[in-house]
């Protein structure tokens, strides 16, 4: 085995998996034995296993803490606030779809009255243009 | 094909797993109906756990505490999606994992030393070598190393609290701790 995979399956061991990394197969054994670097390289692993087991804050909540978390639910309500939201969100697609179609069929019916304003003009420009030509 | 039922608390390894509380699923109810002092029993209930939980990742009171309250309040905000299929806590434990997981990765990795306060038990010299060791891998990676190798939880165990596949928490412990040998490898471990 080489050193990779020797450091590779040290890695993948260990209480996670149900192994100890403590107690390694025997060909690792035989290759830790034999190689220096390895053999360093597992020591600090296990250094950084116990260290990750310890890494611990240890803090304890303090006797006010739940009154303090109930002023800040008193005061933010987020079941409220967060419940009325959801219940006005399809009231409030409801009524921008409607305002987008009110304005669609405004704008569609402004479009032939501006039509007939520029057929008149046009019309009346016609008859003027008639008339000073037969005058 | 048997199924395998995963059984898993907040409580410590060497802790006793508790029982369901009796007037559990009353309190809930009346939470769920508005009522604060109920919630805050259950806040009583599980607060000790809760800040067990966050003080794995978070080492200052501050942190621990913001996480604590922000797990608190995401559950009050949220108990209409609580389905009583598992015990309070267990749903509680998602939240409070959740909440430490996108507190640290907004620290964009970065870890605070501790001002006044020890922040780990033990050595002190060994606890500020694993600091420098956690502070050199990504928020990510910090997360699952202290949930596998931490907590001593397996991959079905952290795929089952977190609500991951468990093929995702399986990449990601790979990728994790082959960071974790690179920093060993570089003699940079402690």
């Amino acid at each position: 085995m080489n050193c990779t995979r020797i450091r590779r399956g040290l890695m993948q061991s260990g209480p996670a998996n149900g192994d100890s990394p403590a107690d390694p197969d025997q060909p690792v054994a035989e290759h830790l034995r034999h190689c220096a670097a390895c053999r360093g390289f597992a020591e600090r692993l296990q250094t950084a296993r116990q260290g990750l087991r310890r890494h611990h804050a240890g803090i304890e909540p303090d006797a006010a803490f739940a009154s303090r978390l109930s002023r800040r639910l008193a005061t933010d309500t987020p079941t409220d606030l967060g419940r009325t939201a959801l219940r006005l969100l399809p009231l409030s697609v409801a009524v921008l779809l409607l305002l987008f179609l009110i304005s669609t069929q405004t704008r569609r019916l402004a479009e032939p009255a501006a039509t007939i304003t520029a057929t008149e003009d046009a019309y009346l420009t016609w008859v003027l243009a008639a008339d000073e030509e037969n005058s | 094909m048997a199924t395998m039922q995963l059984v898993w608390t907040l409580t410590g390894p060497g802790e006793a797993v508790p029982a369901r509380a009796p007037d559990e699923a009353r309190l809930v109810a009346a939470a769920r109906k508005g009522d604060r002092d109920a919630f805050t029993e259950l806040v009583q209930r599980n607060q000790r756990r809760v800040f067990r939980l966050a003080g794995r990742f978070f080492q200052q009171r501050a942190d621990v505490e913001d996480t604590a309250q922000e797990t608190f309040l995401r559950a009050w905000s949220r108990l209409d999606t609580y389905r009583e299929r598992a015990p309070f806590e267990h749903w509680l434990t998602r939240i409070c994992l959740n909440c430490c997981y996108t507190r640290l990765r907004r620290e964009k990795g970065t870890l605070p030393l501790p001002a006044n306060e020890p922040a780990v038990h033990g050595d002190p010299d060994a606890a500020l070598e694993v600091r420098g060791l956690l502070s050199r891998l990504r928020p990510s990676d910090r997360f699952l190393l202290l949930l596998l190798e931490g907590e001593g939880w397996s991959v079905e165990e952290v795929a089952g609290r977190l609500g991951w596949s468990q093929v995702n928490v399986r990449v990601r412990a790979h990728r994790a701790r082959k960071r974790l040998r690179r920093l060993l490898e570089e003699g940079g471990g402690p």
